[in-house]
């Protein structure tokens, strides 16, 4: 029981580049770049996930729901979209019932990859997250009514921005550690690229800024994007966050290999 | 679909509806087996047929996991082939009820999570329906022994301490329900079985009945080892055995850092890490069985809010410490030998250890026991390093990390908060504290064992890749080294650079452009040629001499001597350096210029050494295309390295242009400006 399967890197010489890259001591933005360059096929068959663009458009649900008068209406708003709460939901009930709401949608596994599973893992850290901090921190206990409020502020230019960003970055930065993890290990130990395991963990560290550094991009294109497509479309369907989806991602992936700004937050 | 198959059970010939480019035939009583070893005591039970079908469609499922692999690992198609789809036709005793959409529904839905393949089922009659006692140990007619409790008994710790905590503490009368893989296997069991037995014995508990059941089957069908839906057969027997008994309850025994299964690597995605008894598939095997049993049926496991220390420690106190050596986790079952029954690698090996150990229960688990040390032992690249360095990484983390943290980084909480008895909110803070109990458990082990062995970590006595080593830096002094529960954030160290740099590090080059961000281009032909160009700009070199400046000595160039000998392009610059040669003489010859006539001669003569020396023999053959051959691939060699330059740093790539950089049959670097370049 409890079995957990690793796996390794391939043998190509895409593959073999980001391996000697990392063994000759490259910085966290070169790997960056090659692991892209090396997953850049399996990425874009992967783009059309069903589970990544339910996430993505289930975001987009979360602030719009909270912008109802009352509980009721929030959950009832929540319900519609599919996230099934109960009439009083806590923080960790909404981030549970949001990921049940893509497991119920995309059932049976029917066209997943990894990517969209990686999505839907970001995209309840990010929730958790965001929720936490707006709620003074404390993800238990929480009233609905702080639930909606902190959810309700997620739907402004800014705020939207700063969430869409969050999600972006650990998406992206869950991709290019679901391949490099495969190899790093290797290169710990006396006289190799990281002498300690707490050398590796700092390198991680590296590469998770600079993906937040990257996703800066995103912030800036995702804050008009909400606003805007639901006034103009009275909602946001699921096609518009396919859309919007693809531009971010093809934008923070440009961004990562340009080399990100390095004085972002 | 490439990973698509048609799983043809029983007297089923064709896919129905269904079509599938492959399908698969599996009967039982042919390719596989399903069987008790022990028949010695029945149980005098009247089943319904329908629990029958239900232990088929759980064998045909359990057979067909380990038949279809999983396509690779996820690398090249992001894991879209670790999905399957599997399309079963199965004839079942109980039609109308299989295909209840209700039913339906709970079976898809619970198999689709476990093992995360898309399932469709198509159930028709079964025209020829075995009886239930050719798998169970059932009779119609005796005495049954009363049993209050089924529990599953897979012979790992988890699973021992729940009998440890059934039998001994609670002296409860139960059924263990084992499911054996292997004859190896089997023999630990039973000496286990018999430990319990005579425990039971000696504290006056009524004596556990054991329910051994096996699987056989053709070793084609033994393809895929991940097993996902191992549990679902383990459990659907139970079921049945409960059900002899009256019971509406099985009892699952698993620590819950192991049922929950929190990714310890970013690679590990979804299923990738099992689901066995994910609280969702507890819930979803108690939905089906309850349909099955058309009553409610329960499916508990009494160590959820336990760490694997624990259980051990339960053990232990409970007096049954003797009793752990014996119990196998290990699923690298054929490395093992009477000696050596746990690898010491795998998740399961690594995971065990660690909870003995934090236990205090070494001595009743001896180390001689793993084929790798859990701390001292060096551990080859790839899967074993890795598991390890995952495991004390995420534990060293999650020691540090706030809850707000941990649940932003830990999404697949998400997927479990809802599943458990209790709110989401009450829920979400058990899970905290049990990983942050297990993460210290961890951590306090590797912290003992740095500080039992710091006299051999500071003298590098332990191999370079074992635990011990890869947790410390022994260029500090030990007294230095923080405990791992500390919090460290070192920096890897910067070279200092200068604006423009081109120069070796380690095994590749480090490249600088106006000052930008330095990167770094592994070694090639291409690079090294680069390197001496920059070495003299402005100077015209002959891409003949490049080519014999890094033929000659390719260490200098850090391109190593692989497969060197055979290399055509080094004997082929070798030739025409000497073409080029004989051209030198033949002019000095003309011009009467003895000196130079001397130089080339001990040149030619070097030359003709080496190529001897090199295995090429002597003096060369005049090859009328060498120096053109030459020529294109130096000419090919730097526009690829430049290529690869133009992935990190555009403006250094567009700087290796032509005015500024010119291949042909001289080759030359002329900035517009002169460079200082560091090389």
């Amino acid at each position: 029981m409890g079995h957990t399967r690793l796996g390794d890197l391939p043998r190509t010489r895409r593959w073999g580049e980001v391996v000697g890259l990392l063994a000759n001591g490259a910085a966290a933005e070169q790997i960056a770049n090659a692991t892209l360059n090396a997953a850049e096929r399996g990425l874009h068959l992967a783009a059309d996930d069903k589970a990544l663009v339910e996430t993505v458009w289930l975001l987009t649900q979360l602030p719009l729901a909270a912008r109802a008068k009352d509980i009721k209406g929030f959950v009832g708003a929540l319900r519609q979209a599919g996230v099934q709460v109960s009439d009083q939901p806590g923080v960790m009930e909404v981030v549970g019932a949001f990921s049940d709401a893509i497991d119920a949608r995309i059932s049976n596994n029917g066209g997943r990859t990894d990517l969209g599973e990686m999505a839907q893992m970001a995209a309840s850290e990010t929730i958790a997250k965001a929720l936490g901090e707006r709620t003074s921190g404390s993800l238990f206990g929480t009233h609905t009514e702080d639930v909606q409020k902190a959810l309700a502020a997620l739907g402004t230019n800014k705020q939207f921005g700063e969430f869409s960003r969050q999600f972006f970055s650990r998406i992206t930065n869950r991709c290019i550690n679901y391949f490099l993890s495969r190899a790093v290990a290797n290169h710990v130990g006396e006289g190799k690229r990281f002498t300690t395991l707490a050398q590796q963990g700092a390198f991680n560290q590296a590469l998770e800024v600079h993906c937040r550094q990257a996703s800066k991009i995103v912030e800036v294109f995702s804050g008009g994007w909400l606003s805007k497509t639901n006034f103009e479309k009275g909602g946001i369907s699921r096609d518009d966050a396919r859309g919007f989806a693809h531009v971010a991602m093809r934008k923070l992936v440009d961004e990562l290999k340009a080399g990100a700004r390095p004085n972002a937050k | 679909m490439p990973n698509e198959r048609a799983i043809l059970c029983g007297s089923a010939t064709s896919g129905g509806s269904r079509q599938a480019a492959k399908s698969l035939q599996l009967r039982i009583g042919n390719e596989v087996h399903l069987k008790s070893d022990d028949l010695s005591r029945p149980v005098t039970a009247d089943i319904p047929s329908v629990f029958a079908d239900l232990i088929e469609i759980a064998t045909y499922v359990y057979v067909a996991d380990q038949a279809v692999t999983r396509g690779g690992d996820g690398v090249e198609n992001v894991g879209a082939d670790w999905r399957r789809r599997l399309l079963f036709t199965v004839p079942v005793r109980n039609v109308k009820f299989w295909r209840n959409p209700e039913v339906m529904e709970a079976l898809v839905e619970t198999l689709s999570f476990l093992s995360e393949d898309e399932y469709h089922f198509e159930f028709v009659e079964l025209l020829k329906p075995r009886q239930m006692q050719q798998y169970l140990p059932f009779s119609k007619t005796g005495k049954t022994q009363a049993v209050q409790e089924v529990i599953l008994f897979s012979g790992g710790l988890d699973s021992l301490g729940g009998a440890v905590q059934e039998v001994i503490l609670d002296k409860r009368p139960v059924a263990l329900v084992n499911h054996r893989p292997t004859e190896k296997m089997s023999r630990r069991y039973r000496h286990l079985q018999e430990m319990l037995s005579s425990k039971a014995r000696d504290v006056n508990a009524p004596q556990p009945v054991h329910v051994p059941v096996r699987i056989n089957k053709e070793k084609r069908l033994s393809r895929e080892y991940t097993q996902r839906s191992r549990s679902f057969l383990y459990a659907s027997i139970a079921a049945t055995i409960a059900q002899a008994y009256d019971l509406s309850r099985i009892r699952f025994y698993e620590n819950g850092v192991v049922s929950l299964n929190l990714p310890v690597s970013p690679q590990v995605v979804g299923a990738k890490a099992t689901r066995t008894t994910h609280p969702r598939v507890i819930n979803g095997f108690s939905r089906i069985f309850s349909l099955v049993a058309d009553r409610t049926f329960a499916i508990e496991n009494p160590f959820v809010w336990k760490t694997k220390p624990e259980v051990v420690k339960q053990i232990v106190d409970a007096g049954c410490g003797e009793f752990i050596k014996y119990a196998t986790s290990c699923t690298h079952t054929w490395e093992l030998t009477k000696l050596t029954t746990h690898c010491g690698t795998c998740s399961q090996c690594i995971d065990r250890r660690f909870a003995v150990l934090a236990a205090g229960a070494a001595a009743m688990d001896p180390a001689e026991a793993y084929g790798v040390d859990l701390l001292v032992h060096p551990r080859a690249e790839g899967e074993s390093r890795t598991m390890i360095a995952a495991y004390v990484e995420t534990a060293s983390n999650v020691t540090k990390q706030s809850a707000v943290e941990f649940f932003s980084r830990y999404g697949e909480v998400g997927r479990v908060v809802r599943h458990l008895n209790g709110s989401a909110d009450v829920s979400a803070m058990q899970i905290y504290d049990l990983y942050q109990r297990h993460s210290k458990q961890v951590v306090k082990v590797v912290d003992e064992g740095i500080a039992a062995h710091a006299s051999e970590i500071r003298s590098r006595l332990l191999p370079d890749s074992c635990l011990l080593r890869l947790v410390c830096d022994t260029a500090i002094p030990l007294s230095m080294t923080l405990p791992t529960s500390e919090p460290v954030t070192p920096q890897e160290p910067q070279l200092a650079l200068k604006k423009f740099v081109f120069r070796k590090k380690g095994q590749a080059w480090v490249v600088r452009h106006s000052g930008k961000q330095d990167f770094i281009l592994l070694p090639s032909k291409g690079a090294a040629y680069l390197h001496l160009l920059l070495s003299s700009p402005r100077q015209p070199v002959s891409a003949v001499n490049l080519a014999f400046q890094v033929a000659r000595v390719p260490h200098q160039f850090i391109l190593g001597d692989a497969g060197e000998r055979s290399d055509k392009e080094a004997q082929a610059a070798y030739r025409a350096r000497y073409q080029e040669l004989q051209e030198e003489m033949t002019q000095a010859e003309k011009d009467n210029d003895e000196a130079t006539q001397n130089r080339v001669r001990s040149e030619m003569n070097d030359l003709a050494d080496e190529l001897k020396d090199r295995g090429w023999g002597g003096r060369p053959k005049k090859e009328h295309n060498d120096r053109d051959r030459v020529r294109k691939s130096v000419g090919i060699a730097i526009r690829r390295a430049v290529k690869q330059i133009a992935e990190y740093d555009k403006e250094l790539a567009e700087h290796f242009q032509s005015p500024r950089l010119r291949c042909g049959n001289s080759p030359i670097y002329e900035p517009d400006s002169d460079i200082d370049w560091d090389l």
